[in-house]
């Protein structure tokens, strides 16, 4: 396993957002994180991400815990919910910032710059400011920036929640396409179903704070493991998608 | 403390006035304005015109002139940056980090609000003199700092560290936790993502801060006077010299002086304006306060320790010296005499007086300017009509001039050189060097003060629920007294202390307007200024510590007020 999950435990004022969450994700694939609203979807990527500390339990990254590595040194890209671009910086400072951090030379930093820009296909946007941008654009401007530091884990927190139905359809088959051709871990968080079994190899289900299942998106439609699942995956759906796909 | 008036764009089309009262409330409002403000106002054109272009150019260029402006201009500059720089590090400190004695600090913020500027001025002056517990220490190292440029950039700072920092203060509140996140996530340590990623967020705010501090330090007279020590050509501040040459009536020239006052304050709010325009744009980028999470825990526990240890220092020790060393100044030179020698200061028969005039003026000024705020408050929050925003501007002018200049468009309306002068003289009717003078010039310092404070509260909550209930029948007296006045209890009480802290304390305005005479129209503010003139400094240090007792008083009402108000909103 790439990365696992092992007993986490996380409680606000005594609320427990994660219970006994314990999960394992293999290298290179694309999880999904998918549940209802209040689920501890959100919870569990930012404590992968280091942004907030479990009360117990292990998150062991390659083998090795993490638990006590700051967010900023384990070497993971994260794009959040309301991507949090810099107001204040050009496009192209954005995905520059955490190269600049690495002490990369100049000339490194303008090429991986240009690099990443050309993968988004904004090319001659690099100049802009984010209040220049559409919502899908700033969209992939904070995954080029997530990118440009090369981790080695992606996380994205309901990665296409702010962009309206219809571009949200062609971002997700973008999104998919960029991760597989970067060949990054990646794990994004949605409670659009649909949008999980497009996009996903695995598909980790939660329900208040606890892990219902884990599988492929075939897994989980065909075999759901408990009465939630059950209840809360719409298979017909899941079939549909399948035919209209092959 | 709000900065600048915000007007909400609404537009409405059709022109319909669904709430009843607006002739009312616009009649009241403009009419106050114009006989308490705008009229007064008037008379420095009026008095401007009397001097020929090359006459006023002549005076406002003369050296001793040209001198002033340099030193006002060069330390208030100085003192609004260090405002800038200790500013954003109390806000800092204020948001995201708990100590012990928090709150007091937080209150503490105002003081130089609530403090009388005189009584601000002569314990700056002693606590900096070469004797003077801090002075000292500098003088020891052959540095001056009392009756030299230091010295007047010093008190400058006392009066505009508040406004920095509470135009930062709630934006850092505000401030997405996810641009640090995201910071964090792209390794970056404190301190980048503070210059880097923070810092930019907090530039608008911080300007907005600089520029009111900058504009207060330019006009400001009561704390500066005292420690500037008025060498010509040396420490001689611009409205000083207004002062001066108002003493021997040389009202064309006070006037040519204050003429370029206003127009340098203008043209700052102007820039600064335009610049906070320019950088809202850029806020399109990504919404703030997105994320409301409650502070993360790695930034609690780990690294930034020291860091924080130093901060709270840097703040601590800033407002120990700016604020606390003062106060306790005043107490201990009060006291240096014995208990009896206090209490005989306190009890002068001239004390007493002042105490009484002074408690009129604030009386008079509070009754006066709360009755305008809400009237005015109403009527731009509730209804549209075409000129909201001008009016809202000039309500917010005498916020913004300095006092001397206040007392100047007084002394131009109704002295004896004044445009209403010969009338006033002609019916027997003393306004300037009589108690009505006092009257206007501390209602006019502090008019917007309470408007200030009502008018985003009620802009906040909107004219839903009075369409509602005018479209139910109501009339305008039941509209307003149950549901306008119930939203805007707390911020009137708010309103309210702030008016009677800036009252009660006036100096600038009131001493060009009073003409000193003791026991008729001396305020303690005043008193305490003749007193320390005399050399009688125990006795000026009682009349302060009155003062400050009356203005801790008050910072600890605001502070409950500031509390309890959060909890019922
Ligand atoms: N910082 C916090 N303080 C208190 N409670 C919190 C905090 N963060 C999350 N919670 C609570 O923990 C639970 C799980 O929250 P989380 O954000 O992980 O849900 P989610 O599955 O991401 O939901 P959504 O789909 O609505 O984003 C919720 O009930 C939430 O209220
Ligand atoms: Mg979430």
């Amino acid at each position: 396993m790439y990365i696992e999950m092992k007993d986490i435990n996380k409680t606000f004022d005594g609320f427990h957002a994660s219970q006994d969450v314990s999960f394992g994700i293999e290298k290179g694939h694309l999880a999904a994180l998918l549940g209802p609203s209040g689920s501890g979807k959100t919870t569990i990527l930012r404590m992968i991400a280091g942004l907030d500390i479990p009360d117990s339990g292990d998150i062991l990254i390659e083998d090795k815990r993490v638990n006590d590595i700051p967010g900023s040194k384990r070497g993971i890209g994260f794009v959040f919910q309301n991507y949090a671009l810099f107001r204040y910086m050009t496009v192209a400072d954005n995905i520059a910032f955490g190269l600049e951090i690495q002490k990369k030379s100049k000339k490194e930093i303008r090429e991986r710059v240009d690099e990443l820009l050309e993968l988004i296909s904004m090319k001659d946007l690099g100049k802009r400011y984010p209040h220049q941008l559409s919502g899908g654009q700033r969209q992939r401007v904070a995954f080029a920036r997530a990118l440009a530091p090369n981790p080695h884990l992606l996380l994205l927190d309901e990665p296409f929640a702010a962009i309206d139905a219809k571009v949200r359809r062609e971002l997700r088959s973008w999104l998919k396409e960029m991760i597989g051709r970067v060949g990054v871990t990646s794990i994004f968080v949605t409670h659009d179903q649909e949008e999980a079994m497009e996009v996903a190899d695995t598909i980790i289900v939660t329900n208040q704070g606890r892990v219902e299942q884990i599988g492929s998106p075939e897994e989980i439609c065909r075999h759901p493991a408990t009465s939630f699942v059950q209840d809360f995956i719409d298979r017909e759906r899941y079939e549909a998608l399948r035919i209209k796909k092959q | 403390m709000q900065q600048g008036i915000g007007i909400v764009k609404r537009k409405n089309p059709h022109g319909v006035r669904v709430i009843p009262g607006f002739g009312l409330t616009f009649g009241v409002s403009v009419t106050m304005l114009a006989c308490l403000v705008l009229i007064p106002l008037a008379s420095i054109v009026w008095s401007a015109g009397r001097l020929s272009f090359s006459e006023f150019i002549q005076v406002v260029t003369s050296r001793q002139i040209m001198s002033g402006y340099q030193v006002s201009l060069s330390c208030a500059f100085w003192a609004a940056l260090v405002n800038v720089i200790f500013g954003i590090i109390l806000a800092w400190v204020l948001v995201r980090y708990e100590f012990p004695g928090k709150r007091i600090l937080d209150g503490m913020i105002e003081l130089p609000f609530a403090l009388p500027t005189a009584v601000a001025g002569i314990a700056l002056t002693t606590l900096y003199s070469d004797q003077g517990w801090v002075g000292a220490l500098f003088a020891k190292a052959g540095i001056k700092i009392a009756y030299t440029k230091a010295g007047i950039t010093i008190a400058m700072i006392f009066v505009g560290i508040p406004f920095v920092v509470r135009s930062v203060q709630p934006v850092l509140e505000k401030l997405d936790r996810g641009y640090e996140e995201a910071a964090m996530m792209l390794g970056a340590g404190r301190i980048r993502t503070f210059f880097k990623v923070i810092l930019p967020e907090l530039y608008p705010a911080a300007l907005a801060g600089f520029g009111l501090a900058f504009a207060r330090g330019i006009g400001e007279y009561g704390s500066v006077v005292f420690i500037a020590g008025n060498i010509p050509f040396k420490t001689q501040i611009a409205p000083l010299l207004i002062m001066s040459k108002l003493e021997q009536f040389k009202y064309a020239d006070a006037t040519a002086i204050a003429v370029v006052l206003l127009i340098i304050s203008f043209l700052l709010m102007l820039l600064i304006n335009s610049i906070q325009i320019y950088m809202q744009r850029f806020h399109e980028g990504g919404e703030n306060g997105a994320s409301l999470k409650k502070i993360v825990e790695p930034y609690q526990k780990d690294s930034h320790r020291p860091l924080k240890g130093v901060l709270i220092a840097a703040a601590v020790i800033f407002m120990v010296v700016m604020m606390v060393l003062p106060l306790l100044l005043v107490l201990s030179s009060a006291l240096k005499e014995g208990w009896d020698a206090y209490v005989r200061a306190v009890l002068d028969e001239y004390t007493i007086k002042a105490l009484k005039l002074t408690v009129l003026a604030t009386g008079s000024a509070v009754v006066v300017n709360t009755i305008f705020g809400i009237f005015a408050a109403v009527l731009i929050s509730k209804y549209y009509f075409p000129g909201r925003q001008l009016l809202a501007a000039l309500i917010d002018i005498p916020f913004s001039i300095s006092p001397v200049i206040a007392g100047l468009v007084f002394s131009l309306t109704f002295g004896n050189l004044g445009w209403m002068g010969g009338f006033l003289q002609a019916h027997n009717i003393k306004i300037v060097f009589a108690v009505p003078g006092v009257l206007l010039a501390t209602i006019f310092v502090t008019f917007p003060f309470v408007f200030r404070e009502l008018l985003p509260v009620l802009q906040a909550q909107g004219k839903d629920e009075e369409e509602a209930a005018a479209l139910m029948g109501a009339g305008k007296w039941k509209i307003f007294s149950r549901i306008t006045f119930p939203h805007m209890r707390w911020a009137l009480l708010y309103g309210i202390v702030l008016c009677t802290a800036r009252a009660m304390g006036e100096f600038g305005a009131v001493s060009v307007i009073s003409g000193h005479l003791r026991g008729v129209t001396n305020t303690l503010p005043l008193h305490v200024e003749i007193l320390y003139n005399e050399f009688n400094t125990v006795a000026a240090f009682a009349v302060s510590s009155l003062l400050v007792i009356m203005a801790v008083i008050l910072l600890i009402l605001r502070s409950v007020i500031v509390a309890v108000g959060s909890k019922n909103v």
